[in-house]
């Protein structure tokens, strides 16, 4: 099993300090100013700022990183304030029109946490019927201007194996301000979330600690058959995220029945998301090599560190590629999903020369 | 509000503001301006009991009982300046004739005050964005239109890092 504690390096440094922050009265720790000098700008590039603080808080704010975990709180804070207000008037909207949405992520996750700084979240993501969507765009439209951040999907991942109905028919209205947010059911939430870890190549570490702060929050009542189920490679991916949620940040797995898997993770996936922990935000899952190749061409270093931003980890490239999470080396999943975006590129590459 | 003498008294604005209180500090977020500020303990007593009926020598009471501490005028006169630069204040303050401008500096150096007691209105800026939003490439931004469903979208780029899809000249959408 892997010890995060036992090596060096900023994403150790990082996992060590969101060890347990989700829960109400974390163990205090302290780092070396030369640690929090590596750590402190991934933490806030990564909207793990606030977690981290609850974990440094209790000592004196001597440095400006401290300070600067610190500010990363009172922001997430305030923005939660201000971002549960638009989600009232989100729903208001939709059901105005007779839609009725549900949302994921965001404040549907922070609620969980003990304090509604600790999780940021900059987006509303609204899953409906397609049919509806057009007509929410116009409810969004209607009267005031919106300046907020929403994300419509009618879609999911095909490997989330729920459809929209399915999951509606399991969903919760939870209470916020007044009116009655859906959400998903817990059950339906996490196989999202820990989808959703993967299909981002894990870049952000507060994604993980939402899966662990699910894991441990999760009742007698909790159906694991529906969240694992369907395809058991899908499933297993899904244990394999909530193992690296163990063993990286120490959420509580004992008696679930991802247990044992838990504890026996491939190498790689743990040493692939310390990496990208390393190496701060990642690239989105559906961007595919989406940059502007011809304005890249006058510079060489530009273009250089454009590809490679776009070379994906090995998480991102064993779900592209549809692999099982075997101990099997990942590089030539890493050289597969490069291929299979090859097309992308080259349509792409053909509308930014006519549009050049 | 105003005094029999004339002169206003200091009255906190209430609309279009977003409030939370943690411990020692009350976070103030302007939904007009779209911006966010962090009132120290000195600071939000002073804007709390700001009701448009009480003159700065109650206001200076009022700190003091909270405060268990004797608060000098001067004091309330700061934090006044601040919650006005802030656009905090529904009512401006006149301010008395021959008052000379008020220094966090000078307070502390006349013995007025600590750094702990002196009031503070702060700007939340976060250090580096930290949105939790969906990050897309400058090209997929640009790619955009805002007359398409969903606009420019707001998504943080990335990269830039920092930057937002934003609306840009023309109809178009751009990182910024």
């Amino acid at each position: 099993m892997f010890n995060p504690s036992a090596s060096s390096g900023a994403g150790n440094l990082i996992a060590r300090l969101l060890t347990g922050a989700w829960r109400p009265n974390p163990e205090p720790l302290s780092l070396s100013p030369e640690q929090l000098s590596i750590t402190a700008p991934l933490l806030l590039s990564t909207g793990a700022a606030a977690l981290a603080w609850t974990r440094l808080g209790t000592f004196d704010v001597t440095t400006n990183d401290l300070s600067d975990l610190r500010e990363g709180y009172r922001k997430h804070l305030i923005d939660a304030a201000v971002h549960e207000l638009e989600i009232v008037d989100l729903f208001k909207r939709a059901r105005a029109n007779c839609i009725e949405p549900i949302l994921f992520k965001g404040w549907a996750l922070a609620r969980l946490y003990p304090d509604a700084g600790l999780r940021p979240y900059g987006d509303h993501d609204l899953w409906m019927p397609g049919q509806d969507l057009e007509r929410f765009y116009r409810a969004l439209a209607d009267g005031d201007d919106y300046a907020f951040c929403v994300e419509p999907h009618i879609t999911f991942y095909p490997q989330y194996e729920r459809s929209f109905d399915d999951v509606m028919c399991r969903s919760q209205l939870v209470s916020l301000n007044g009116a009655q947010i859906r959400v998903p059911g817990d059950e339906d939430h996490l196989r999202f979330i820990c989808l959703h870890f993967l299909f981002h190549g894990g870049w952000r570490p507060l994604w993980l600690c939402d899966v662990a702060l699910m894991v441990e929050s999760v009742d007698s009542g909790f159906d694991w058959d529906r969240c694992l189920g369907g395809n058991r490679k899908y499933a297993d991916w899904v244990a394999c995220v909530i193992g690296l949620a163990h063993q990286l940040l120490g959420a509580e797995v004992a008696g679930t029945p991802v247990a044992k898997r838990a504890k026996s993770l491939p190498r790689w996936l743990t040493e692939a998301v310390l990496r990208q922990w390393e190496k701060g935000p990642g690239m989105s899952f559906a961007e595919n090599f989406s940059f502007s190749f011809p304005r890249r061409l006058l510079k060489p270093f530009a273009l250089a560190r454009s590809l490679r931003e776009h070379w994906r980890n090995p998480i991102q490239a064993s779900v592209e590629m549809n692999a099982s999470f075997t101990d099997a080396p990942r590089a030539l999943f890493q050289f597969g999903s490069l291929f299979l975006r090859l097309p992308e590129f080259f349509r792409y590459f053909g509308h930014e020369i006519r549009r050049t | 509000m105003k005094r029999g003498n004339g002169h206003s008294l200091p009255k906190a604005r209430k609309d279009d503001l977003v409030t939370r209180q943690i411990t020692g500090e009350l976070l103030v977020y302007d939904l007009k301006r779209h911006k966010a500020f962090c009132l120290n303990n000195t600071a939000a007593t002073v804007w709390k009991n700001c009701n448009g009926k009480r003159t700065v020598s109650d206001l200076a009471a009022t700190l003091s009982n909270e405060h268990h501490s004797p608060a000098d005028e001067k004091v309330i006169w700061l934090a006044l300046d601040q919650l006005e630069k802030s656009y905090l204040l529904d009512t401006r303050t006149t301010r008395p004739v021959g008052l000379p401008p008020i220094s966090r500096r000078s307070l502390i150096r006349a013995g007025i005050v600590t750094a702990v007691t002196l009031p503070l209105v702060t700007m939340i800026t976060s250090p580096v964005a930290a949105q939790a939003g969906t990050p897309i490439t400058d090209t997929v931004c640009f790619g955009r239109h805002q007359m398409d469903p969903g606009g420019c979208g707001n998504n943080p780029c990335s990269p830039p890092v920092g930057a937002k899809c934003v609306n840009g000249p023309g109809n178009t959408c751009k990182c910024a």
